[in-house]
């Protein structure tokens, strides 16, 4: 039986599906048994899942504007 | 073209690192003959993807902005140095971290940042989990799903060690996969996942201890 250190070792591999057959079964016995650990498993998931919100899809417009006045201001090749 | 590693558990993993459609060879050809429409091409495929990773590494949103400005103006002067050994996402995506880091460190006075191992989980000596506290809350979910938690998780992230922070904005935030990362930052693949797995401990024990603190910062 792996122990919850372990198991907390492996989870980032685990959760992104990159543990062999064999180390995912052991891990999954853990979980089985481990209700603190189960939940840590979860937990860390969705918290990973609220950063992925983070990302900005499109530019806000006066960043943008902003930006393109910069550019158009400087010399494109360095002086 | 270039494609990069997926995650394998995929929701909200980008499908390429090369914007869809984008023929760099050819975009990499205009921009050296300062073709003006090449320049706007380059704008409109990466503006967005180089303020959301600036957003991601700095403090705010004027840090940022700063950031985009010096990003965009280093890559129009220096691409006739841009040699093609990698991507040029690669080569983007790199003079973005380096800008964005700059510009925090220019600010340094307002940098707090703090000791990750504070926040790894606690066992005993026969390796089981040793909590204060139950371990994790619905209120915890509940900040997870609030629209304020945005700020939350930026403030948290940006104090982050900037080899954790880089590592975890491009691999969990921008969604690159590991051996992209590895790529941009001129690191192991293994010291990318050591490092992805570090920060995700600490950013779900931030979580769980602002709940458990009734929503105060330590």
């Amino acid at each position: 039986m792996r122990t919850c250190r372990d198991i907390v070792g492996l989870v980032t591999e685990y959760v992104e599906g990159g543990l062999t057959g064999t180390e995912s079964r052991r891990l999954e016995d853990h979980l089985t048994a481990c209700g603190a650990c189960r939940e840590f498993v979860d937990t860390l998931k969705r918290t990973r899942d609220a950063v992925r919100s983070l990302r900005i899809e499109s530019i806000p417009d006066e960043c943008r504007r902003r930006l393109h006045r910069f550019l158009e201001k400087k010399p494109r090749r360095s002086p | 073209m270039e494609r990069v590693d997926q995650h394998r558990e995929g929701t909200g993993a980008r499908s390429s690192w090369t914007p869809p459609g984008l023929a760099e060879a050819d975009l990499v050809r205009g921009l050296r003959k300062g073709d003006e429409a090449a320049f706007a091409d380059l704008l409109k495929h990466f503006e967005a993807r180089v303020y959301s990773l600036a957003r991601g590494l700095t403090r705010n949103e004027a840090d940022a902005q700063d950031a985009l400005q010096d990003t965009f103006l280093s890559v129009f002067r220096n691409i006739g140095r841009f040699k093609g050994d990698s991507s040029l996402s690669t080569w983007i995506y790199r003079i973005a971290v380096n800008s964005a880091l700059m510009t925090v460190r220019r600010h340094r006075k307002d940098e707090r940042t703090v000791s990750i191992d504070d926040y790894m989980p606690a066992f005993d000596d026969d390796g089981h989990r040793v909590a204060a506290v139950p371990d994790w809350h619905p209120a915890v979910d509940e900040l997870l799903l609030n629209k304020e938690l945005g700020g939350l998780l930026r403030r948290w992230i940006a104090e982050l060690d900037p080899p954790y922070r880089t590592v975890f904005v491009l691999r969990d935030q921008e969604g690159l996969g590991n051996e992209a990362v590895a790529e941009v930052l001129g690191l192991s693949v293994a010291a990318v996942k050591s490092r992805l797995h570090r920060a995700r401990l600490y950013l779900r024990e931030r979580a769980k201890g602002y709940v458990y603190r009734g929503g105060r910062e330590r």
